[in-house]
């Protein structure tokens, strides 16, 4: 398991894309930062839209690294060599976790970088926002972040486990990530006497990205702070066992 | 070494391998022969632990399953593509799965890749890329080696060379499972054969078996016209065929033509004995087999 990992990280390493993202992620928070009229406190508090860059960009990469296997044909080579299959799949899944937390913290810094050259004179970062520091918003809404990435990367390697197309899991995952939530708002809003029990639908459970900092957002999830971890894990948990069950299972 | 007992391979409901049955000792080379989806592939495949199974494959006494591979460490492969990773260089990743740096470097020399192994294997042409695919299947010295049409895109220099390799191995014991659809490449190689056909096995015997074919037709040449020897033939009820401007008679037609051909002081310049070729020997199989169907 140990030699396995290491693989997987000395792969990671070597692919330009694992790269890439350092510089798309900084590049897509200034897009965000753009027209600095527009800075507010919100912007700053989600790290300039780092949370959903980072969840786009690591549902590709999730994808990615198991569909790359299947595309040079390493896959057969990966797995005869390995012990078992779980070791390959949580190789993987222990890799992508280690990078998402990576790519997390450099959009922290990033969020610092993009304020002091835009905005450092307009707002300080120990300004009450939501009843907490700025600063603090910041860490917590990234916080909700690392937990809704285990959500998104279990989620992406269960459906690339299922189906061997990265772009199809690709579009699933942003459309649970990003359009689910729309959704689940409006069938809880189609039917109010069931929203305790449909508030807990995975498409719910990114409004952890916002909601730990701003305790408003309970309005729309229906859930509370500790519901919504909860959630987020237990989702978690549930794709990766349906993922490691379907690697194991399958054909190669 | 590996031992096959009555293994089916299941692709969803589907059949792929019935019932296949085989051994494979140290040293041995085994070429896997049969027409296009007769499932080489797949007992290859199953072999290293790829696809589900029933029946048991066991390799050095230890038991491999579709879960646990962890007693494959001693095999090597190669299956259909070979297995690189574009952003790697060649030594790169031969690196990622070799144990010994020696034997890794004894490796790239010997297969002749020096020049370019430094170079990323995504600049590779298709024969490099083979190349480098079977090197990943000899690293670590390993007992057993499958090679899934390993000819594929070399020239006629690499496979000479892939050839001679694979007899050193073979020569210190590593033993070799090897499909190909260019059979004189295998027939060269080999020591026994695995036919294939509709997913399971017809015939798996040693190659001498066919290289020791009975002689059905002598090939016969003389200093006399053609003409003249057919109508010798002729007038004595010998059957013969004229073909590609040679005669072709009988095996036990050949004693009494030479007799025949001495009294009219007709001298011989050729005598030479017709066995089947290979391909025709397994074609024939197939037939039998589809025959019998």
């Amino acid at each position: 398991m140990k030699i396995i990992f290491s693989h997987e990280l000395y792969k990671m390493a070597h692919q330009h894309s694992s790269w890439l993202a350092f510089i798309i992620l900084f590049g897509l928070m200034i897009y965000s930062a753009i027209p600095i009229a527009y800075i507010n406190k919100n912007l700053i508090s989600q790290g300039f839209g780092s949370g959903q860059w980072v969840i786009i960009i690591m549902i590709a990469l999730s994808a990615n690294l198991v569909a790359m296997e299947f595309r040079n044909n390493t896959m057969a080579t990966l797995l005869y060599k390995s012990p078992n299959r779980q070791s390959v799949f949580l190789a993987k899944l222990m890799t992508l976790v280690l990078y998402s937390l990576l790519l997390l913290l450099a959009s922290f810094f990033f969020a610092l970088i993009i304020k002091l050259l835009f905005v450092n004179d307009k707002f300080s970062w120990r300004i009450i926002y939501h009843q907490h520091s700025l600063i603090t918003d910041l860490v917590i809404n990234l916080a909700g972040v690392a937990l809704y990435l285990m959500f998104s990367i279990t989620l992406s390697l269960m459906l690339i486990s299922m189906i061997k197309s990265s772009a199809v899991v690709i579009v699933i995952g942003l459309f649970v990530g990003f359009l689910g939530a729309p959704i689940s708002a409006f069938v809880m809003d189609a039917l109010p006497g069931l929203a305790n029990v449909l508030a807990w639908n995975p498409f719910n459970m990114i409004n952890i990205i916002v909601q730990l900092a701003n305790p408003s957002i309970h309005q729309v999830s229906a859930l509370t702070n500790g519901e919504l971890v909860a959630g987020n894990l237990i989702y978690t948990l549930l794709f990766l066992l349906i993922g490691l069950w379907t690697f194991k299972k399958r054909n190669f | 070494m590996l031992n096959v007992k009555n293994i089916n391979t299941y692709y969803g409901r589907k059949l792929a391998i019935k019932n296949a049955s085989f051994t494979v000792s140290p040293g041995e080379i085994v070429g896997l022969i049969g027409p296009n989806g007769a499932g080489k592939t797949t007992i290859m495949k199953t072999l290293l632990g790829l696809t589900k199974f029933t029946g048991s494959i066991t390799f050095d006494g230890q038991q491999i399953t579709a879960s646990n591979h962890k007693y494959l460490v001693n095999v090597g492969a190669l299956i259909e593509n070979p297995a690189i990773y574009p952003f790697l260089s060649g030594k790169e990743n031969l690196a990622l799965y070799s144990r010994d740096k020696d034997d890794l470097n004894r490796l790239i020399k010997r297969l002749g890749m020096t020049a370019y192994i430094d170079r990323p294997a995504k600049s590779y042409s298709i024969g490099m890329k083979q190349k480098l695919g079977i090197a990943l299947a000899l690293l670590n010295n390993p007992k057993l080696v499958i090679l899934d049409e390993p000819m594929n895109g070399l020239d006629v220099e690499a496979t000479i060379s892939i050839r001679k390799i694979i007899h050193e191995y073979a020569v210190h014991g590593t033993a070799f499972l090897i499909s190909s659809h260019v059979l004189s490449e295998l027939q060269k190689v080999m020591t026994s054969v695995i036919i294939l056909n509709h997913r399971e096995i017809v015939m798996d015997v040693p190659i001498d078996k066919f290289q020791n074919t009975k002689i059905s037709h002598y090939r016969l040449k003389t200093t006399a016209d053609d003409k003249q020897v057919q109508d010798l033939l002729h007038a004595n009820n010998l059957p013969f065929e004229y073909r590609d401007k040679s005669l072709i008679i009988r095996t036990q037609d050949t004693a009494p033509i030479q007799q025949l051909l001495c009294q009219h002081q007709i001298l011989l310049t050729e005598l030479s004995p017709i066995r089947k070729t290979f391909e025709q020997a397994i074609v024939n199989v197939l037939e039998k087999k589809r025959g019998a169907e």
